[in-house]
């Protein structure tokens, strides 16, 4: 953790990320400016979709991610109400992209409920965990894919976040689990 | 079990400890229903069968997300921006919420244990956030606003290089 300059912002990270964004504030690296400047057209596409304005998740590199063979570009958008993910198909590639996220999504569904259903916390203490478990299981409940002209759209209820969570505490426990032994105050 | 994709969790994860959770904590604040979504020229275009006009600018976050194109590297395979409000919302949540995963049972303690594990005091960042992961060399981020904690805690020392490890510059270092 430290700060860019007296007044910030303030950077926080993996060490070899943090490293490139000080090498980029540097001009040793460049930086994504030119690529969202050649990248206009589709970004502001897919920013068009996003009625939240709130947080979003831009996928500048889709091929990590379900379906990003068959993707040029995606995006989440997040709002109090729901969720929207966007994926613009590469040329000729709607159905496959279609497919595709309709298969992870199912897959996803049903992968999710098996982690969030052996929970031991939910059994234990059903009260605030299990609000945590329901929100988790708004988004797998209410998410619809849709294949409209030349892009996929995964719309739904509540937030996928808590789904991601409640999935992978794993990442929270080491974040912020006290492993370190530092104890607790 | 089939896990999720690792990139896709993770950079749902870091929104979880940003926007999204928040959202769900303070409740809606005047956004359009999700089942509103704006539709671009292209899309309406689409579904009427008549050839896509050119996108009308509808930048919205990405016209901030600009803002900090600067400081962001070229590398850059996802990015996320979301309001540093959330942030420390959902941190402040994580306790009641999933008190055995992050070990702890309250608010003041937790965020004690955050400042001196990691050396931050979430509760100085303000504005934006935006976070982004690199292809083999990890996620980082960067908040307005914001103020080193009172000490750097074990998950700094020792370890400011390498891809695994995570930064322990103080202030002073990366001015």
């Amino acid at each position: 953790m430290g700060l860019l300059g007296p007044e910030g912002p303030a950077v926080i990270g993996e060490a070899a990320a943090v490293a490139e964004i000080l090498a980029v504030r540097r001009r040793q690296v460049p930086s994504i400016a030119p690529v969202l400047q050649r990248r206009q057209k589709d970004l502001r596409d897919l920013a068009g979709s996003d009625s939240f304005r709130h947080a979003a998740l831009w996928f500048l590199d889709p091929s990590g991610i379900p379906g990003g063979a068959d993707s040029r570009l995606a995006a989440l958008f997040l709002g109090p109400e729901g969720f929207l993910a966007v994926s613009l198909a590469a040329e000729g590639r709607e159905e496959s992209l279609e497919q595709a996220l309709r298969a992870w999504w199912q897959g996803t569904v049903e992968s999710v409920r098996r982690v969030t259903g052996q929970d031991p916390e939910r059994q234990d203490e059903p009260g605030s965990l299990g609000d945590l478990f329901k929100d988790a299981d708004t988004p797998l409940q209410s998410g619809d894919i849709t294949l409209r002209g030349d892009r996929v759209f995964l719309k739904g209820r509540g937030n996928p976040v808590w789904t991601a969570l409640a999935a992978r505490r794993d990442l929270l426990d080491q974040w912020f689990g006290d492993r370190s032994q530092v104890g607790n105050p | 079990m089939r896990r999720l994709p690792e990139t896709m969790t993770r950079s749902l994860v870091f929104l979880a400890l940003s926007a999204g959770l928040a959202c769900s904590l303070r409740g809606p604040k005047g956004a359009a229903p999700a089942g509103q979504e704006a539709q671009s020229p292209a899309v309406q275009g689409a579904a009427e069968g008549n050839p896509a006009p050119p996108p009308l600018p509808s930048p919205g976050r990405l016209e901030d997300l600009g803002a900090w194109a600067d400081s962001v590297p070229v590398g850059a395979a996802w990015v996320a921006l979301f309001p540093a409000a959330d942030l420390l919302a959902v941190i402040r949540a994580l306790p009641e919420r999933l008190p055995r995963v992050v070990r702890a049972i309250d608010e003041p303690g937790f965020l004690r244990r955050i400042d001196r594990t990691w050396g931050i005091d979430p509760g100085a960042l303000s504005g934006d956030c935006v976070v982004f992961g690199i292809r083999d060399n990890g996620i980082a981020g960067l908040c307005q606003g914001g103020r080193p904690g009172q000490a750097s805690g074990p998950r700094w020392s020792g370890t400011g290089t390498g891809s695994s490890g995570w930064a322990s510059w103080g202030p002073k270092g990366l001015r």
